[in-house]
C-alpha cells in the first residue's frame, strides 16, 4: 500500500474514533466558547480597541483549544499499546503522522469555523465579508499548529510529566505561526473596515 | 491581505512538515 492509501485508512480510523465518542470536539468547543466569552467581557464591542485586539485574542483562544486537542493524540495509542500495531501495519511511519495531523487540522478547523460567528458578534468584527481570506489564514495557521503539535505530542506521550510538557514546548515553538496568523487576520479586518 | 504573513505561514508549514517526514520515524521509537 502506498503512503496515501495508508494515510487515508488511518485518517478514517481517527475520524471514526472521534465521531463515535465526540469527546474531543465537544470539550474543545465548550472550552473555546468560555474563553471567547470571558475575553469579550474585557472589551467594549463598539470600540476600535476591541477590533484592534480581536485577532490576537482569537488566535490565543485557538492556541488554547489546540493544546487541549493535541494532548490525547498519541496518548490514545498508549493505553493498549496500539502504536506498536500501527507501526507494524504501515510501511512508512510518516503515514501515522500524516493521518494524525490531518485529523487534528480538520478538528481544529471545524472548531474555528464554529467559533467564528460567535466571535464576530461578541467582538463586532466583519467575518463573513472576508471569509475566503480568513479560511486561507485559518487553514495555514491550523496546519502549522497541527504539524508542530503532532510531533510534540509524539515526543511528550512517552514522557513522565506529559500533560505539562506539551504546552511548555508547544507555546514557544508556535510563536512565529501565531504572530504571522494574527498579522494576516488583522490585515483582513482592517482592509474591510477602511 | 498581508502576503508576507502568508509567506511566513507557508514556510513554517513546509519546513516542519519536511522535518516530520524526515525524522518522524525516530519520534515513534519507544
Amino acid at each position: 500500500m502506498s503512503l496515501f492509501s495508508n494515510t487515508a485508512v488511518l485518517l478514517g480510523k481517527e475520524l471514526r474514533t472521534e465521531f463515535r465518542s465526540r469527546e474531543l470536539l465537544t470539550t474543545t468547543v465548550v472550552f473555546i466558547l468560555v474563553v471567547v466569552v470571558l475575553f469579550s467581557f474585557t472589551f467594549d464591542a463598539s470600540s476600535a480597541e476591541s477590533q484592534r485586539f480581536a485577532a490576537s485574542l482569537l488566535w490565543l483562544a485557538f492556541l488554547f483549544a489546540a493544546s487541549l486537542m493535541l494532548q490525547p493524540c498519541f496518548l490514545r495509542e498508549q493505553s493498549n499499546d496500539t502504536l506498536s500495531a500501527l507501526r507494524l501495519s504501515v510501511k512508512d511511519p510518516f503515514a501515522i503522522f500524516a493521518a494524525k495531523l490531518s485529523a487534528n487540522t480538520l478538528f481544529l478547523l471545524l472548531t474555528e469555523l464554529l467559533m467564528l460567528p460567535v466571535f464576530s458578534v461578541l467582538f463586532n468584527v466583519p467575518v463573513f465579508p472576508v471569509i475566503g481570506r480568513l479560511v486561507l489564514v485559518l487553514f495555514l495557521g491550523s496546519l502549522g499548529v497541527s504539524i508542530a503539535g503532532t510531533a510534540l505530542s509524539a515526543i511528550s506521550a512517552q514522557a513522565r510529566m506529559r500533560e505539562l510538557l506539551l504546552p511548555l514546548l508547544l507555546f514557544p515553538l508556535l510563536a512565529p505561526v501565531l504572530a504571522a496568523s494574527t498579522q494576516v487576520t488583522v490585515g483582513c479586518w482592517t482592509l474591510r473596515l477602511s | 491581505m498581508k502576503w508576507k504573513g502568508i509567506g511566513y505561514l507557508v514556510i513554517f508549514d513546509v519546513v516542519f512538515l519536511t522535518a516530520l517526514w524526515l525524522f518522524g520515524e525516530y519520534l515513534l521509537e519507544e
